[in-house]
C-alpha cells in the first residue's frame, strides 16, 4: 500500500512549488481545495529538501473513507483504473451480454425464471472472470494509496 | 494587414510583373503570409506564399514555414501553404511521415539591457536584416540548430509525431505506437535492419526512412524550445496558441506527462493509451494545438511529455587512467606523430582515454595505453610538434563535450571506436568542443535543477561557445531555481561516460515534464521503455 503526501502548491505569477519526489516516483493524484494529495510507494522516502515555501504544509495523510472517497473521485487516476475495469470486461463482454446474464440472474432470483445449468455456469464464470478484473482494479488503487 | 514592408530581400527576388505599376500600393500580409499589391481601387495577391518565414511571434503559421523547394521525396498536404492551415508547413515523406518545415531565422535573448526585457525573446525571419554581421550587431543571432557541416542550412524537417513503426520504417505518423528503447515496449529492433535497443540504436533506426534522415540534436530541440517561448510572450490568446495563459503561470505546452494519459496541468486535456500503461499513442491529445511547439494544430507535437526523446550534440566523458605526472621523453615529436614515449610519472594511462601535451589544446584519443612508463599510441597525429625536452602529458578529466558546427550530424555514428562515432575518445576528438568539467549549470551535481530564474537563464551570445551553449539549452550558472516561464522544467545536472541526452520528460514525470527538460544521467547503452526519439532532415 503505497502512502499518501498533502501540501498546499505555491503559485505566483513568476514561480511554482510543487512536492520534491525521487526521480520517476510519485504520483500527483489530484487537488482539492487548496490540497494537492501525492501518493508515493510504500519503499520510497520523500525527499528532506523541499521548497521553503511549501514546506510547511507537507502532512503524511491518514485515509478517512470519505477522503478516500474525495479522492477517487477527483484524480484521473482512479479514473482510468475504472476505465480499464470496464474496458477489461469488455474485452470478454459485450453490454448485450451483461444484460443477458444479469436478466437470468434476476429473473432466477425474483422467481421468475429457472435458469439452465449451462447458464448458470456461464453466469459463474462471469463472476469470476470480473472479481478478477476487480482484483486487479484494487491492486491498481492500491498502489495509489487508495 | 501590416503597412511594414520589413523583407526588402525578399522582394527582389520576386519577379514582380512589368506592366504593373505598384508605386506604394505593395504589402505584406501578416496574417496570410502574402505580398499584396494595391492598383489604387483593391488589393489583391502578388504572391501566394512567402518562402522560409517563420513567421511572427503571437500570430498565425509562427514557428513553421514554407520551404523555396522541396527535397525529393516530400509532397505538399492540403493546406501546406496556408498560413489558417492546420497543415501550414506540414509535409510528407514517402513512407507517409509528417514532418513540420522550420525555416533559418534570427533570435535574440533579453538581459534587461540589450533592449529586449530579460528572458523575453524575440524572433525575426532571416530575410529580416542585410546580413548575419548585421544581425549580431543587433544582438540577433542564427540559432546553432541551422549549422551543419560547417554550413548555414535553409531549414530543417522535423517530425511532427515521435516515430512509430510503419512495415519496418520509424515513420512520424499520427497515432502511431511510439518505439522505445526497450524490448518491453514498441522496441527499436522490429524495425528493418534491427536496430539496438539501446539509446544509440535510434541513430540507425532513423536511417530506416533514408540515409539523409538523422536523430535530432540538442540544438534542434532547444532551438524549438525557444520558438515555443516566443510565442507564449508575443501571445494575446488562446487563437493563435492554444495553451496560452495569460496569467502566465501555465503558459508552454501541454503533453501527456500526469500518468493518467492527461496533463498535470490542464485537466481538460486528454490522450489514447498505445496499449502500454500509461504511454499515448503519438499526436491523440484531444487537442492537438495544445501539445504542439507553436500551440497551432501546425505544429510539432508530444515534445512535453509522453516519450523521452534521445538528442545528440551535448556529451560528456569519464577516464578510467590513474596516470600522474608523465611527461614525453626529450627526443621531440614531428607533426603527425601518433608513438609517444613517455619516462616519468605513474599510473595507467588508457586506451579510450584522451590527453593532453603541454603547449598544445588540442586532446588526442589514446589507442594504445599504458600501465608505466612506456609508449602510447594517439589519434589523430599530433597536431603541434612536441619540441626535444620533456614534456607534461595531462588525462583529461571528467568533462562535458559539445558538438562542433563543422560536424555532419547526418554522417554521424553509433560506436564509440570511431571518428565518426557521436561517442568515445576518437569521435569526441574529433567532433567536439570540450567545455570542461563544469560549464555554467552543468556542474555535476547529480541533481535536478528546475531551469529558470528572475535573472537571465540563457546567455544571449551571438557566437561562440557560450552561444553554441544556449543553443544546446545549457542555462546559465545562475539560470536555474524553476519559473513559470520556463514550465519550471527540469535540468538534470550529471556528467556520465558516454552520455546520450533525453528531453522533454514522459508520461509519469508530471510537472517535471516540459519543452525544456533534459535529462544528462543516462548513456549510450541505456534501456528505457519511456525513451524514444523522432527524425530530422536538413535541406
Amino acid at each position: 500500500m503505497a502512502k499518501i503526501y498533502s501540501y498546499i502548491k505555491y503559485v505566483d505569477t513568476q514561480i511554482t512549488r510543487t512536492l520534491v519526489l525521487p526521480y520517476e516516483l510519485g504520483t500527483e493524484l489530484a487537488t482539492i481545495g487548496d490540497v494537492t494529495y501525492v501518493s508515493l510507494p510504500d519503499d520510497a522516502v520523500l525527499p528532506t529538501v523541499q521548497h521553503d515555501e511549501i514546506k510547511a504544509s507537507i502532512q503524511l495523510v491518514t485515509l478517512t473513507p470519505e477522503l478516500r472517497t474525495a479522492i477517487k473521485e477527483a484524480s484521473p487516476h482512479a479514473k482510468l483504473i475504472s476505465e480499464r475495469i470496464i474496458e477489461k470486461i469488455r474485452e470478454q463482454y459485450t453490454v448485450d451480454h451483461e444484460l443477458y446474464l444479469a436478466r437470468i440472474g434476476v429473473g432466477q432470483q425474483q422467481g421468475l425464471y429457472t435458469p439452465t445449468a449451462a447458464e448458470l455456469q456461464e453466469i459463474a464464470d462471469f463472476g469470476v472472470f470480473v472479481e478478477g478484473i476487480r482484483a486487479w482494479g484494487n491492486a491498481e488503487r492500491a498502489k495509489l494509496g487508495l | 494587414m501590416s503597412n511594414a514592408v520589413n523583407n526588402l530581400t525578399k522582394f527582389t527576388t520576386l519577379n514582380l510583373p512589368p506592366a504593373a505599376d505598384f508605386g506604394i500600393g505593395i504589402a505584406f500580409n501578416e496574417s496570410t503570409n502574402k505580398i499584396i499589391g494595391c492598383d489604387g481601387f483593391s488589393w489583391f495577391d502578388i504572391k501566394n506564399t512567402i518562402t522560409d518565414n517563420i513567421g511572427e511571434a503571437g500570430s498565425f503559421g509562427f514557428g513553421v514555414g514554407v520551404p523555396s523547394a522541396l527535397p525529393t521525396g516530400f509532397s505538399e498536404m492540403l493546406g501546406s501553404t496556408d498560413i489558417q492551415s492546420d497543415n501550414y508547413g506540414n509535409y510528407t515523406y514517402t513512407d507517409g511521415s509528417v514532418m513540420v518545415y522550420i525555416p533559418l531565422h534570427y533570435c535574440k535573448y533579453g538581459t534587461g539591457s540589450n533592449g529586449l526585457a530579460v528572458n523575453i525573446v524575440d524572433i525575426k525571419p532571416f530575410g529580416y536584416f542585410f546580413d548575419v554581421a548585421a544581425a549580431n550587431a543587433a544582438g540577433y543571432f542564427i540559432p546553432r540548430a541551422f549549422y551543419n557541416a560547417g554550413t548555414v542550412r535553409q531549414g530543417v524537417f522535423v517530425d511532427k509525431y515521435g516515430c512509430s513503426n510503419n512495415g519496418g520504417i520509424a515513420s512520424s505518423i499520427k497515432l502511431g505506437l511510439p518505439l522505445s528503447s526497450a524490448a518491453t515496449h514498441n522496441p527499436f529492433s522490429v524495425l528493418n535492419g534491427t536496430p539496438a535497443n539501446f539509446y544509440y540504436g535510434a541513430i540507425a533506426a532513423v536511417k530506416t526512412r533514408g540515409s539523409e534522415f538523422f536523430t535530432p540534436t540538442a540544438f534542434i530541440y532547444h532551438m524549438l524550445a525557444m520558438l515555443s517561448l516566443s510565442h507564449g510572450q508575443a501571445a494575446t490568446s488562446t487563437t493563435e496558441c492554444a495553451w496560452y495563459d495569460s496569467t502566465g503561470v501555465k503558459n508552454y505546452p501541454k503533453g501527456n506527462n500526469n500518468n493518467a494519459l492527461g496533463d498535470t496541468n490542464d485537466a481538460t486535456l486528454t490522450f489514447v493509451s498505445d496499449g502500454f500503461p500509461n504511454c499515448a499513442k503519438t499526436g491523440s491529445a484531444n487537442n492537438l494545438a495544445k501539445t504542439t511547439h507553436n500551440g497551432q494544430a501546425n505544429g510539432i507535437a508530444d515534445l512535453n511529455g509522453n516519450m523521452y526523446e534521445i538528442s545528440l550534440g551535448l556529451t560528456s566523458q569519464v577516464p578510467t587512467s590513474t596516470g600522474t605526472l608523465y611527461t614525453t621523453d626529450a627526443t621531440g615529436y614531428v607533426l603527425g606523430s601518433t608513438s609517444i614515449a613517455l619516462i616519468t610519472g605513474s599510473g595507467t594511462v588508457v586506451a579510450g582515454d584522451m590527453v593532453t601535451f603541454a603547449g598544445d589544446t588540442n586532446q588526442y584519443a589514446v589507442t594504445t595505453g599504458i600501465a608505466a612508463p612506456g609508449t602510447i599510441v594517439i589519434s589523430p597525429g599530433l597536431k603541434v610538434a612536441i619540441p626535444a625536452a620533456a614534456t607534461a602529458v595531462t588525462v583529461v578529466p571528467a568533462s562535458f563535450y559539445l558538438l562542433n558546427t563543422s560536424v555532419d550530424v547526418v554522417a554521424l555514428t553509433a560506436g564509440a571506436t570511431l571518428t565518426t562515432d557521436v561517442w568515445g575518445a576518437k569521435g569526441i576528438v574529433t567532433n567536439y568542443t570540450n567545455l570542461g568539467a563544469t560549464y555554467e549549470s552543468l556542474t555535476a551535481s547529480s541533481s535536478a535543477k528546475a531551469i529558470g530564474n528572475a535573472g537571465q537563464v540563457f546567455s544571449d551570445a551571438v557566437t561562440g561557445t557560450s552561444w553554441a551553449a544556449t543553443g544546446a539549452g545549457i542555462p546559465l550558472v545562475g539560470g536555474t531555481g524553476g519559473t513559470n516561464m520556463f514550465g519550471n522544467d527540469i535540468l538534470y545536472d550529471y556528467r556520465p561516460d558516454l552520455m546520450c541526452p533525453i528531453t522533454g520528460g514522459n508520461w509519469s514525470v508530471g510537472s517535471l515534464a516540459g519543452i525544456w527538460t533534459y535529462y544528462l544521467n543516462t548513456i549510450r547503452t541505456s534501456s528505457t521503455n519511456t525513451v524514444g526519439f523522432r527524425a530530422a532532415l536538413y535541406i
